[in-house]
């Protein structure tokens, strides 16, 4: 009865050792992949930030004062779909339009939210752009106060811009998000 | 008893194991969290700093020296709330504190949010007269 009883008692221990060491594997090598997904994501927010950001602050550079930005049109949503621009790269003037394309309709869990992608283009023809990881895309015209104006009588240019990414498994998926801002005070507006 | 302290001795190592990956993963998430709430941060206090480049008199930067300002940051349908301070002094050329005026301001931005004890991101810009 004792020879039994220690048998039974050693298989339990083992299995509860197990167990916990394979419990702890599976957490480690999820939490790795979500770190992955996460720093991809932040990765090419980061791009498109870096393109923003250069860009944005060139806004009008070697054109005329009524040739800078030409025409902003924000959506439903509250996101801008088109954000047109002038700029000249020191031989050609270009006309730059970030377009903001729908992609897809994505359902996770109660949420229901709408993914884009940024298209850049040069004289109409496509030239970069960003992910089809976009939640939300804004660029605003400022006036001096910080209030949205009429691109004509902009002083400041800010972006805000969010982008997703899937976590978890199929059975249990969550959106992770990435934000990014910044306001640029293009030289050429002033 | 030696065997019984053996899988004792299993079963601790395994849990404490355990425990040492979860409290990892609760870091990591804090500091992507973090992460997350300091970029916002700094858009909000390089805007503020923008606003007074082109909104201020020189003469006048010095009005905002101890000033404290809510601003939210939005994106969609999050918003977060940041306190901003703002501090004013006089530099010399090297950018090192001047008891007296001198022709350059340096215009320091502190953000704040109430999750984190710390500020989230500090903003200097020097302006000349």
């Amino acid at each position: 009865m004792q020879f039994m009883l220690d048998h039974i008692a050693a298989a339990l221990v083992y299995m509860t050792v197990a167990f916990l060491i394979a419990f702890t594997q599976i957490r480690a090598t999820s939490e790795t992949i979500e770190q992955t997904i996460a720093y991809a994501s932040k990765k090419q927010i980061l791009e498109l930030a870096d393109l923003l950001e250069q860009e944005l602050a060139l806004i009008g550079e070697g054109m005329p004062p009524n040739q800078q930005i030409t025409n902003v049109v924000t959506n439903t949503q509250g996101e801008t779909t088109s954000f047109i621009f002038w700029r000249n790269d020191g031989i050609d003037d270009l006309l730059i339009e970030y377009r903001l394309v729908f992609v897809d309709s994505v359902t996770v869990g109660q949420d229901t939210f709408a993914l884009y992608r940024m298209d850049r283009y040069v004289n109409s023809v496509l030239d970069g752009g960003s992910q089809a990881t976009l939640k939300n895309f804004r660029l605003d015209p400022l006036n001096a106060s910080g209030n949205i104006v009429s691109p004509d009588a902009a002083k400041l240019v800010r972006a805000t811009v969010v982008s997703t990414y899937p976590l978890g498994d199929l059975d249990d998926m969550y959106i992770g998000q990435t934000h990014w801002g910044i306001t640029i005070q293009p030289m050429n507006l002033n | 008893m030696a065997q019984s302290l053996l899988a004792f001795l299993a079963m601790m190592l395994a849990t404490i194991a355990a425990l040492n990956q979860y409290r990892a993963q609760m870091n990591t998430y804090e500091k992507l969290i973090h992460s997350e709430y300091e970029i916002m941060a700094n858009a909000v206090a390089i805007e503020q700093i923008e606003l007074l480049d082109i909104g201020t008199d020189w003469a006048d930067l010095e009005d905002v020296d101890g000033d404290t300002m809510q601003v939210a940051f939005s994106a969609g349908d999050l918003t977060v709330d940041f306190d901003l301070m703002f501090a004013v002094q006089y530099v010399d050329e090297n950018g090192d504190p001047s008891a007296s005026p001198t022709s350059i301001k340096e215009v320091q931005v502190m953000a704040f949010h109430d999750k984190f004890f710390l500020p989230m991101v500090t903003h200097t810009r020097l302006f000349s007269e």
